[in-house]
């Protein structure tokens, strides 16, 4: 035990001493020391600080999620969402979020994630994402899309969120860690389901690093056109973004992402060296999506109206 | 869906296409098409400031100040968020009244659920609706066959190199 706990300070000293996240991984990599050793001799070593948080976060970012624990994070993450504003319950948008999101999913690394895409019922715009394969999509942005194109780069830029871990890492940063190994265990679950709530309250309120952020732009447009779609589609919305004024229902997207026009800049260099095939733009399914998720006027006001058809008849006229 | 909706609606999207302020963001051509290889209209200069008229692929009509019009590839553009925006526009996000027709009288704001930040502090977590996703989950097969109604098919397009 006593020359663990040498081998704990050594690392943590290593860590110390040199870049703390890349010091603390590589060393880590290079000992049989886990975490929890070098956790427990950072308590009994190191008096509390800010370089004591700043070690203990960079020994956790060094601990790899099993799939399992991945999905039950994304799970609590999208309950978290989800309590805020809940799905917009018509069968068929919602399908139709599901297979354009399935679909490029499909053309990523990993296709055989348990994808779940869902529409958020609010006016506001944005979209999110969860560990573990869950993306949503706010109404109110899909009404601002002008075709599909947009609502693929969208949801490709949220892809890659999944499947680059963006925001796996970053609870893990915030110490999410063992929160979410007791929960896949089942142990003191409703402790550890509002802890791990405030972390996702904290972590989409301020926004992933931007750096997470320009990689989702740059890679989603290339994502989106693997999936048979225009590139142009996720630029089209930083465009519709960037000319937008900044009322509160933007308030959360603009908080927690880049200036739209660097994020412009940003693609127009990652963008620069591939001739892009051009691309689907647009499919009348995305037509048919559009009038879905249209906001009625209240009935008091729309005495002619008829009710409402979501699907067409399928019976020809008698 | 009533036709004064859609009418609402039309003036809204047209509102947008329409004349949205933006500037060069570096020096480029404008072109007479949308092509690499099309004719020279003019030359646009860093922080010229244009009309934007919409897109096609990678390019955006524009409209210079002295009335030219033509395509400039659509990464050198820059935006300005203006109030002179539509303000039915920027209602959408926070109402949801894009549909109504022609009244401006506020859609009740009780019930209306947001993903502000005030929202998400006070969101008491909702696992069961999690669970009602899987209502909507489609398979793989059907998420291919509904991409080849929109003539969708994969391409082969290698992903950007990871940066050191």
């Amino acid at each position: 035990m006593k020359t663990k706990l040498l081998i704990s300070l050594a690392v943590a000293s290593a860590v110390m001493s040199g870049c703390v996240t890349d010091g603390a991984t590589d060393a880590l990599k290079n000992t049989n020391v886990n975490r929890d050793q070098v956790n427990k001799a950072v308590d009994t070593f190191m008096p509390d600080s800010g370089y004591k948080q700043a070690l203990k976060g960079a020994v956790e970012a060094t601990h790899t999620w099993t799939p399992e624990e991945e999905r039950q994070l994304g799970t609590n993450m999208s309950a978290v969402l989800l309590g805020a504003s809940p799905l917009y319950k018509n069968p068929q948008a919602e399908r139709y979020v599901n297979e354009v999101g399935l679909w490029i999913a499909l053309q990523t690394t990993q296709p055989d994630l348990p994808w779940r895409f869902g529409i958020l019922d609010t006016p506001n715009v944005n979209a999110f994402a969860a560990p573990g394969g869950y993306v949503f999509i706010t109404r109110g942005l899909l009404l601002r899309l002008h075709n599909e194109s947009e609502l693929a780069g969208v949801l490709a830029h949220e892809i890659t969120h999944v499947i680059n871990h963006h925001h796996a890492n970053a609870m893990k940063k915030r110490g999410a860690t063992d929160v979410v190994a007791g929960l896949v265990q089942q142990k003191s679950g409703s402790a550890n389901t509002a802890a791990l709530g405030n972390l996702a309250k904290g972590l989409y309120s301020s926004g992933l690093d931007k750096s997470d952020e320009y990689d989702a732009d740059r890679n989603g447009v290339y994502l989106a056109a693997r999936a048979g779609y225009s590139a142009y589609g996720l630029p089209s919305v930083l465009q519709m973004y960037a000319s937008t004024p900044q009322d509160a229902g933007l308030q959360l997207l603009f908080a927690t992402h880049p200036d739209p026009n660097a994020r412009l800049d940003a693609l127009n260099t990652a963008m620069d060296k591939t001739n892009f095939p051009k691309g689907v733009e647009d499919a009348a399914r995305f037509k048919q999506l559009q009038k879905l998720v249209q906001y009625e006027a209240p009935a008091s006001e729309a005495p002619a109206a008829a009710p409402k058809k979501t699907k067409k008849s399928k019976k020809s006229p008698a | 869906m009533k036709i004064s909706c859609w009418a609402a609606l039309l003036m809204l999207v047209a509102a947008q296409a329409h004349a949205t302020p933006a500037s060069v963001a570096r020096g480029s051509e404008l072109k007479s098409k949308p092509a690499l290889d099309a004719t020279k209209v003019a030359d646009l200069s860093e922080g010229e400031q244009v009309e934007h008229l919409g897109n096609e692929g990678g390019w955006s009509k524009i409209k210079t100040a002295q009335g030219k019009t033509g395509y400039i590839r659509m990464l050198n553009l820059h935006f300005a968020a203006s109030a002179s925006n539509s303000s039915a526009v920027a209602g959408l996000s926070t109402l949801g009244n894009v549909a109504r027709t022609g009244s401006n009288t506020n859609v009740a704001t009780t019930g209306v659920k947001g993903v502000t930040k005030e929202d998400l502090d006070k969101a008491t977590p909702n696992p069961e609706e999690v669970g009602n996703m899987e209502r909507y989950v489609v398979s793989a097969d059907e998420a291919r066959k509904s991409a080849k109604t929109a003539k969708l098919s994969p391409q082969d397009i290698a992903m950007p190199e990871v940066k050191p």
